[in-house]
């Protein structure tokens, strides 16, 4: 895995893992996987070991916590939900890349308009 | 702050492996049977639906740990591994390990308890608040060395200085604390008003005011928490009462903090009130001034300051402070008595150097231990181990070895303590600054596991390197022990010589000291300090005013004194020898060109007759004083030999004349005597000129009082009835035989000594061991050779020849390495005697003998149990 892609990577799939969260509600973690392939038309193809690090991650840091249930066909399985202040980090984040891309597509904008 | 929260969480998770291990699993699992289900659930064969679901997982164990990755922090997990790995390989070897934990422990507590020693009484010796922005301001003679001040210096000073919160002068003077039932001399100091702004105030009531420091409103008092319990019962109603100082009533005013006690054990302070005509005087340097540094000053600042202000007082005032200059120190600087110093360092050094031969003791055992290992090193390498992670495994359990032995070796140090603390007597302790912090606290833990890392570092560094030889060649099954062991014995046995090296010059050091102090106890002093007692008295201004009643008081003493068949002989003296009080005279000899502009110095005691016959000092030429000498017959004088050669060499000295420089007009003083030197200051080395003049010429308020008797109690007990019957109210102090206020003044070096001896003894014992383990080593590598050259026929005197001419070897090499370092710091050896006892070449040879000696025993051992090895046996030996 190379280094510097993946940490941008890291951060959408934080960001894609909260939004999925606070759509869906709680869900477990190839729950999650599936829904952020589908929601991105399978366009995106998750390698699923990365994904449970970036949920250990996020739940060290107070934004999901998590319990074991289960699940919709009687598995055992470790179900995530959004926290307050998951909740309010996911807004903070959403707003941040709204501006990121707005601004990075103001820039393409331009660079277009003068060649 | 999140990412904070992240690695708490993922310490604390470090505790909690297992559970995290199995939440782990099962969540990969149940991912992994979801996943299943899922490919299954579009249509895929049950083999080809597995095979997908780990694939996406990127494998099973590699997600198992990218997921560890995140949930610990592996350096720590490393580290806590090669812990426990380091931890069970100490306890597969617990012989050696216990060897290497007691060894260090002893060499580390020798350190700790030099080291509490400097830092409780030289690095922070007195528990003032923020003590290192204390400073003692002195003025600097032309001679060198420091003075106190005058009053006038005083004042200037405080008022130009800019780098001072404010100046406080002090001076030192016992008191007379109580009226006629039950009066007590106490070390009392008056301060100037701002005393207490700067140490810190009183716990009780006040400290002193501005308007405090004018006479009439000066009769207050500050006294110590100490002085408070023992004399009032800690009555907290004393403040604002009257308490009687010598001889007037004086209003308390406040008790200060528990153990303050600034300066030398001072247990009552007044307010220090000018006197216009001393202002007058400014060579009247009576004043010790300290103060706290302003706020944005540093020592620098401060020092340069002052000396500039040195500068412009010298110019105004050049009758009195031509050439001279201001010295500001700090608190503990200016504390420390100046023959401290050397000795610290003396210490210091020694106790490093045991440290440093417990160190190559441990060396070779650890080498000893990674032959044994060479085996499992070999297949931790055949195993893929890198050599950066052996080298971390094996600092690790050196470290592990060595904080291991921290607390036996702060339980040692603490116990050395308290004997140090026990062999001091108690009135010297309360002066001693910091003796009472003496002990184990923190920052002896922090010292002492500090120097156990950088000692593991030390001794662990040579062993690293050969324990983790990459040698493959060991595990073929019959691979010879010698063939890797040759630069490892080359090793060890360059650490014997340094051992040896380094345990000559300090035991020839502990020697001298030990040397030094019983010959400054044993003598000769020059005088007979048995069957002598002495005490000390002090006459109160208010019942003595003039110095008619002080000599009526001491005539009628010694008139009693001389008709008691116990008492072979009284007398009174200024100052008693071997005491670390001192009086001077400016001295002026008649028929020289005038003064310079520094006079020299002598000492100066005053006596009454009979002292000269009670302390058995030769007079050697001329006479002794007579009663004849008295208050107003022509002034006299006996010079001691050494004065008489400083000053008139050659000449006979009696009826020349002298007189005091330092006042002007005085008489000139005739000669009539050359006594016998005695060896009174002996940390300045040696004898210096003393001058002696009659008690009736220049009686003191203040003196001793010597009395020869062979029966000390019933001499004791008639001074005690017949001073009752000239005053009742005047208390004997400091009663004490002559040889115990020489004891006492060598509290110091005797404890020097002791230590230095200690050190030296562990030393030579390390050594020994040293070497013992390296011949011991060397014969059980050779014990087939051996076998082989008896087989060849060698006799046995030949091999007791080859292994002990082998141990004499390092042992030369090391003893005269030990000779050069020894030779080349014979200035340490009388810096530790005060120049009594010089280093001697003697004591070098035959302590060097000595170590050769048992240095050769050490080697006889192992080879005589080489020799009861028979051949055939030997031959057959690994």
């Amino acid at each position: 895995m190379a280094k510097k892609p993946s940490d941008v990577w890291q951060g959408t799939l934080a960001l894609m893992v909260l939004k999925t969260l606070e759509t869906m509600g709680p869900l477990h973690g190839f729950g999650i996987a599936r829904r952020i392939e589908q929601t991105s038309g399978d366009r995106l193809s998750l390698n699923y070991g990365t994904l449970y690090p970036a949920l250990l991650k996020l739940e060290q840091e107070g934004y999901i916590a998590s319990d074991w249930g289960v699940s919709e066909n009687n598995r055992k399985a470790k179900f995530y939900r959004l926290t307050r202040a998951g909740r309010k980090q996911l807004i903070a984040e959403a707003r941040a890349w709204d501006d990121a891309t707005a601004i990075l597509a103001r820039f393409l904008t331009v660079e277009r308009g003068d060649s | 702050m999140r990412t904070l929260r992240g690695w708490i969480v993922r310490l604390v998770a470090l505790l909690r492996r297992r559970a995290r291990e199995r939440d782990m699993q099962a969540e990969l699992e149940s991912h992994l049977d979801l996943h299943i289900e899922h490919n299954l659930r579009i249509g895929m064969a049950p083999q080809e639906a597995r095979r997908r679901a780990l694939m996406a997982l990127g494998g099973f164990e590699q997600a198992k740990e990218q997921y560890r990755d995140r949930a610990g922090v592996p350096v720590v997990e490393t580290l806590l591994r090669d812990l426990r790995d380091a931890g069970r390989r100490l306890r597969r070897s617990p012989g050696p390990v216990l060897i290497i934990l007691v060894t260090l422990a002893v060499a580390l507590a020798v350190n700790s308890t030099v080291f509490a020693i400097a830092d409780s009484l030289l690095l922070r010796p007195l528990a003032l608040p923020d003590v290192d922005r204390l400073v003692l301001v002195f003025e600097t003679p032309p001679g060198g060395g420091r003075s106190w001040t005058s009053p006038a210096t005083f004042l200037d000073w405080q008022h130009r200085a800019k780098s001072f919160r404010t100046l406080v002068a002090l001076t030192i003077e016992d008191a007379e604390l109580g009226d006629h039932d039950r009066p007590e001399r106490i070390r009392a100091a008056s301060v100037s008003h701002d005393f207490f702004t700067v140490v810190g105030n009183p716990a009780r009531g006040r400290g002193f005011i501005v308007e405090e420091s004018t006479f009439g409103r000066h009769r207050i008092v500050v006294l110590s928490d100490g002085l408070w319990h023992r004399r009032f019962g800690a009555d907290p109603a004393i403040v604002g009462r009257s308490v009687v100082v010598d001889g007037v009533p004086h209003r308390v005013i406040g008790i200060a903090p528990p153990r303050f006690g600034f300066p030398y054990g001072t247990e009552l302070w007044r307010p220090m009130a000018f006197e216009a005509n001393a202002l007058a005087a400014r060579d009247n340097r009576v004043l010790m001034v300290m103060s706290r540094l302003a706020d944005g000053a540093t020592l620098e600042s401060a020092r340069e300051e002052m000396a500039a202000i040195g500068r412009s007082i010298a110019q105004q005032f050049p009758e009195t402070h031509k050439n001279r200059g201001v010295l500001v120190q700090t608190l503990a600087e200016g504390f420390i008595e100046p023959e401290v110093r050397p000795l610290s360092v003396l210490l210091h050094a020694s106790a490093l150097l045991v440290l440093l031969i417990a160190c190559a003791n441990i060396t070779n055992l650890l080498v000893a231990l990674g032959v044994e290992r060479r085996r499992e090193v070999a297949m931790r390498y055949a195993l893929g181990a890198t050599r950066a992670a052996m080298v971390r495994g094996v600092w690790l359990e050196h470290t592990l070895l060595a904080l291991l032995s921290v607390p036996l070796a702060l339980a040692v140090a603490g116990a050395a303590l308290g004997l140090l603390r026990a062999s001091m007597p108690a009135r010297l302790a309360v002066i001693v600054p910091g003796f009472e912090l003496l002990d184990v606290d923190g920052r002896l833990v922090v010292f002492t596991s500090l120097l156990a890392i950088v000692a593991a570092g030390f001794f662990g560094a040579f062993s690293a390197m050969h324990a983790t030889r990459h040698e493959p060649e060991v595990l073929k099954e019959a691979a010879r022990a010698q063939t890797a062991g040759v630069s490892r014995l080359r090793l060890r046995r360059i650490l014997v010589v340094a051992q040896v090296a380094f345990v000559l010059p300090l035991i020839v050091t502990a020697a001298s000291s030990w040397r030094g102090t019983r010959q400054l106890l044993n003598g000769p002093h020059g005088y007979d300090a048995t069957n002598v007692i002495t005490m000390r008295m002090t006459l109160p201004e208010w019942q003595y005013p003039d110095p008619s009643t002080t000599r009526r008081f001491v005539a009628r003493m010694l008139d009693g004194l001389r008709r008691e068949p116990a008492v072979n002989g009284a007398a009174v003296v200024n100052v008693l020898p071997s005491t670390n009080i001192n009086q001077t005279f400016a001295l002026e000899v008649q028929g020289r060109s005038a003064p310079r502009e520094e006079p020299d110095y002598v000492d100066d005691r005053v006596v009454s007759p009979a002292y000269f016959e009670t302390m058995r000092i030769r007079i050697l030429k001329g006479r002794a004083f007579t009663e004849l000498d008295a208050d107003r017959a022509a002034p006299v004088a006996i010079v001691s030999a050494s004065m008489a050669a400083k000053y008139w060499p050659g000449a006979d000295p009696i009826g020349r004349g002298l007189r005091e420089s330092s006042v002007p007009g005085a008489p000139w003083i005739r000669i009539v005597g050359v006594a016998n030197d005695i060896l009174d200051n002996w940390y300045v080395g040696g004898s210096v000129p003393m001058l002696y003049r009659p008690y009736e010429q220049d009686p003191a308020r203040d003196f001793a009082l010597t009395i020869r008797t062979s029966d000390a109690a019933a001499a004791l007990a008639r001074v005690r009835t017949l001073i009752q019957g000239i005053d009742p109210a005047r208390p004997l102090n400091d009663v004490m035989p002559m040889r115990e206020v020489i004891e006492e003044r060598l509290t110091g070096p005797r404890q020097v000594a002791v230590i230095m001896a200690a050190l030296g003894a562990l030393a030579l014992l390390l050594a020994v061991i040293g070497l013992y383990g390296v011949v011991g080593y060397s014969v059980s590598q050779r014990t087939h050779e051996i076998g082989l050259r008896m087989v060849l026929g060698a006799t046995q005197r030949d091999v007791l020849k080859l292994v002990v001419g082998q141990a004499s070897r390092l042992t030369l090499i090391g003893l005269a390495i030990g000779a050069l370092i020894t030779l080349g710091t014979t200035g340490v050896a009388r810096a530790v005697t005060f120049g009594i006892a010089p280093f001697d070449p003697r004591w070098l040879v035959a302590l060097a003998l000595i170590i050769a000696a048992i240095g050769l025993a050490a080697a006889y051992v192992p080879a005589r149990r080489a020799l009861g090895i028979p051949p055939v046996i030997a031959l057959r030996h690994e």
